[in-house]
């Protein structure tokens, strides 16, 4: 085994543990939230923290770690396009964890998970992690193609699919807030 | 982009399904375990049934068909040890996981929501954690095998 194939593993290994269990998160959280207890919505939103600390924190950590040595091990070039997209996509997803998936979830605790405000909390917060993983699997789709300026239509298909899933997952959120401004007391 | 990069791309997304699917369900396990909330741990076990029929078996079945198609496609030998190793693996760990696991899982569960908790329910919970983490291992160590392919 070579450290190229070593690191490669690493790599794998920690993207399958990190996206594997983001998309786990997400199907669970919409089983329980099918059930309809916001009780245990709210217990099911409170694992989120542990989850992020545990588990998808070290493991994206790691992703990039593996990546960087396999750039330097693999003597690829910096410039090449899925590496720009994947590195700008990594910190993009980082900061929006950092600056607004964070915060929000430390919200709940304050709005009350089980209040209404609190479940539109959790709904805002499940819709940002969902978005978040599409683009995660664009960087899988762009590790595996990587492709070139060359490959004008398979680029194209993706950023339309990444669009169109970003616009149905914003959807229940445009919902909400026509639902809560229709539903707000005239101004007198 | 090529057929071959196609099936690659959902082989690996599936994998990611399947494999890190898993090692989430040990944390939910763990953290249900932990509560000591018999209502939780029933609660997981049927979660965990709904996720497996979602999500588990439909992205094992993708991982077995593109590995085919793969392997067809990229003109590679049916006899190399990679590939051998990796279908007695998913054989090994789809027949552990999804015909008997699964089952387990989710008849403990509602026994501890009938019964409530007692020694033996507990015990039982964790020689079948146990056991998924077993398989988790198997699948990890089919995934080396992949990327690294000994013998070539």
């Amino acid at each position: 085994m070579t450290w190229y194939e070593f690191f490669l593993f690493v790599h794998i290994t920690a993207a399958v543990i990190w996206l594997g269990g983001a998309f786990t998160f997400q199907m669970y959280g919409a089983v329980v939230r099918r059930g309809g207890d916001p009780g245990e919505i709210a217990v099911f939103a409170g694992r989120a923290g542990h989850l992020s600390e545990r588990m998808f924190v070290p493991a994206s950590l790691t992703v990039i770690l593996a990546g960087i040595a396999l750039m330097i091990n693999g003597n690829w070039d910096w410039d090449q396009l899925w590496v720009i997209f994947a590195l700008v996509i990594f910190a993009a997803s980082f900061l929006t964890g950092v600056l607004v998936i964070s915060p929000m979830a430390k919200r709940i605790p304050d709005a009350g998970p089980t209040t209404p405000a609190g479940q539109a909390l959790i709904e805002r917060l499940f819709t940002i992690l969902r978005i978040d993983l599409c683009f995660m699997y664009a960087i899988v789709f762009a590790m595996v193609v990587k492709p070139t300026t060359d490959d004008g239509w398979t680029i194209a298909i993706a950023v339309a699919l990444l669009i169109v899933l970003t616009l149905v997952f914003l959807r229940p959120l445009f919902t909400q807030a026509s639902r809560s401004t229709s539903s707000a007391p005239p101004a007198t | 982009m090529t057929s071959y990069e196609l099936w690659l791309f959902l082989h690996i997304s599936a994998a990611v399904l399947w494999i890190g699917g898993a090692v989430a369900v040990q944390v939910f396990g763990a953290l249900a375990n932990a509560s000591g909330d018999p209502t939780r741990s029933a609660a997981f076990g049927k979660d965990t049934r709904v996720m497996v029929r979602l999500v588990f078996v439909p992205s094992s079945l993708v991982v077995l068909v593109t590995g085919i198609l793969l392997v067809s496609d990229g003109n590679w030998d049916w006899g190399e040890w990679f590939i051998v190793l990796g279908l007695v693996g998913w054989a090994a760990v789809a027949l552990a996981a999804f015909g008997y696991l699964t089952r387990a899982l989710g008849s403990v569960g509602k026994r501890m929501a009938i019964e409530g908790p007692s020694p033996a329910l507990g015990a039982e919970m964790k020689r079948l954690i146990l056991v998924a983490r077993i398989l988790i291992v198997v699948l990890f160590a089919i995934v080396f095998v992949m990327v690294v392919k000994p013998g070539l």
